[in-house]
């Protein structure tokens, strides 16, 4: 299985895993607490300050797969995929406005998941449990992403691709799996959190390193933006015929002018996604107090600023020769061939040890989705919070095995698909939240159309999207209906939806249906911590009032 | 108002990508389009902290306005 291997880079990589694999479990008595309570297992307390949220966030929002897939698509030519950078500069200001809101409604009302708030503001359990759903729906694929992220790095380290068995081949997966799996199941929250620290700290190191050394072993930006637009028109002139037949892509260094609205929708479409995932909401509330958020929104850029310069690793890894048949392979195969073994060993573990932050931050979300607005709102109505967290707990397994199967059963191109569609789902919960964040003006009946409008009118466009290899679900722009125009279909399906919201809503108005009882007061969506109801006692580290 | 109109170019300017979708000015053999977005990492950086500074007043009008004590009892 391990014929291939260089054995300073597995060493150091084996280290590495088991580090923070002793850590992941060393969580559970970090900030010491009593992990019998969904705000304790799920949500860390509730207590994390601007420190601890940092890396927590961070390692929430740039997963590993980011880090594979966003200089994939610049290596293969696509430069639309630089649109990662505006897109985490654009939800930053997004989260600083909105999210204090959710948090302290959330810690007003005990809110585990966004849609908990749904719930209590529109008094509608199917509302809410649609919310729940599509997290839950749109989070599994990411999760899956995770482990195709992890098998690539494996993949170049030549772990798992020289056996003839199945089962061999897929062992390492399995044993970093079940792993993740146990120190979730025992920690909860507090695993990932910790385990950012050494996550963030070896991916930055990791990147810094990349971006200084390598450029200037292979001439310089100068000479590797001149060398990556000589590939891309010696490409382009060779494959003409291709190209004007529709069969293949021109590549370009830049976004094309017909392109700029496909890669300002997706910034747009995407920034106003991410913070709507289940797993953001979970890595927001779990923080000390709003100030925390808003502190977070204005350091947390400095990850962006890493993502910029490591999609530019995909252009190095064209001038620097590197020759892979899966472009998410090039920047791994850019490390193998710049980096001592040592120093390969150590930005592997970086990659794989990233999919595991997040992938445990998913599972934790979804979890709690399905415990607090299926299990509790239709299954079993008087669930203890010592129930609650055992439900969590178990259907965090449950939820990292489907993701496991996923992957191994289903193609990749399938859970990248999934992930595609997760984007466009996901986006559909705005409305309830957001716009419930502020207004309670549209009717919880039209929210619930509108979502079912959105959901199923994004889904058949991105069916009906043909790629050069694929007939369905083969990118994420589509024409924007009446003109020649692509854009984000994540975004066309938003407007449609709140379109129907704001329609339906005048209908039932004017029809008298029953709005419901909201739970919310005003005073909640401004109360922080301290404040009557939001209660100090959940920072463990503190004694109330000290 | 002051927090809004303080954002809003972090979010406007990087959607408006015509702005920035091109080659020249060069910095350091960055092509433009490249190293203007990741200045505005940078800009968007200062601008939220100045929205942070602001954002700290109104929180108090705020929490006064909605029957709260002007400080958080336990601020941290």
């Amino acid at each position: 299985m391990i014929d291939n291997v260089n054995g300073v880079v597995l060493g150091v990589f084996v280290f590495l895993f088991l580090l923070v694999t002793v850590l992941g479990f060393a969580a559970a008595r970090w900030r010491r607490a009593d992990l019998d309570s969904l705000d304790e297992w799920g949500l860390g307390g509730r207590g994390f300050g601007t420190f601890i949220a940092w890396f927590l966030i961070g390692g929430d929002i740039y997963t590993a797969y980011t880090f594979i897939a966003v200089p994939a698509t610049l290596y293969a030519g696509s430069a639309v995929g630089f649109f990662a950078v505006p897109y985490t500069i654009v939800v930053y200001p997004l989260i600083f406005l909105f999210l204090p809101r959710l948090w302290s409604v959330s810690h007003r009302h005990g809110y585990v998941t966004p849609a908990d708030f749904v719930q209590g503001r529109y008094d509608s359990r199917g509302l809410a449990l649609a919310v729940a759903l599509t997290g839950i729906l749109a989070t599994m694929p990411y999760i899956a992403l995770q482990l195709v992220g992890m098998e690539v790095v494996l993949q170049v380290m030549g772990i798992g691709t020289t056996s003839d068995s199945w089962f061999v081949n897929h062992l390492p997966l399995f044993i970093a799996f079940a792993v993740l799996a146990a120190y979730t199941y025992s920690s909860g929250l507090r695993a990932p959190a910790l385990i950012a620290f050494v996550k963030d700290t070896l991916i930055y190191i990791v990147i810094i390193v990349a971006v200084l050394y390598i450029p200037s072993q292979v001439g310089g930006w100068d000479h590797i933006f001149a060398t990556v637009t000589d590939s891309f028109d010696t490409f382009n002139a060779e494959n003409a015929d291709a190209i004007a037949a529709g069969e293949a892509t021109p590549k370009a260094i830049m976004p094309p002018d017909v392109a700029q609205w496909a890669y300002a929708s997706l910034a747009l479409g995407s920034a106003l996604a991410l913070f709507m995932y289940p797993h953001s909401v979970t890595g927001v509330l779990s923080t000390r107090s709003r100030s925390v958020i808003r502190r977070n929104a204005a350091l947390l850029p400095a990850y962006s600023f890493l993502l910029g310069l490591l999609a530019l690793l995909g252009f190095v890894a064209i001038a620097a020769g590197v020759k892979v048949e899966n472009p998410q392979q090039s920047v791994p195969q850019l490390f193998e061939e710049q980096f001592s073994p040592w120093f390969a060993g150590v930005a592997f573990a970086a990659i794989v040890i990233g999919a595991l932050v997040p992938a445990a931050i998913m599972s934790i979300a979804a979890a709690n989705l399905w415990t607090r607005n299926v299990y509790r709102a239709f299954i079993n109505r008087a669930a203890t919070p010592q129930q609650e967290a055992t439900q969590s707990k178990v259907v965090s397994l449950l939820v990292k095995f489907g993701a496991l199967v996923f992957v191994l059963a289903l193609s990749k191109d399938f859970a990248i698909n999934l992930q595609l569609l997760g984007g466009v789902w996901i986006l559909q919960t705005l409305p309830a939240i957001v716009i419930g964040l502020y207004t309670r003006w549209l009717h919880r009946w039209a929210l619930l159309a509108g979502w079912a409008v959105g959901m199923a009118y994004g889904t058949w466009l991105a069916y009906g999207v043909a790629s050069p290899v694929q007939e369905h679900f083969g990118g994420p722009l589509v024409n924007f209906p009446g003109t020649e125009t692509k854009v984000y279909i994540a975004l066309i399906a938003f407007i449609a939806n709140l379109l129907v919201a704001v329609a339906l809503t005048f209908v039932f108005r004017a029809m008298k249906l029953d709005e419901g009882v909201d739970q919310t007061h005003p005073q909640d969506f401004h109360a922080d911590m301290g404040d009557a109801g939001v209660d100090p006692e959940l920072r463990p580290e503190v004694a109330p009032h000290a | 108002m002051l927090i809004i109109a303080l954002l809003a170019p972090a979010v406007a300017i990087p959607l408006w990508v015509p702005l920035y979708d091109r080659v020249d000015p060069r910095l350091g053999g960055f092509p433009f389009f490249f190293w203007f977005q990741i200045a505005m990492i940078g800009v968007a950086v200062v601008l939220t902290s100045l929205a942070l500074v602001v954002a700290a007043k109104v929180t108090r009008l705020d929490r006064v306005a909605h029957g709260l004590s002007p400080e958080p009892p336990d601020a941290s």
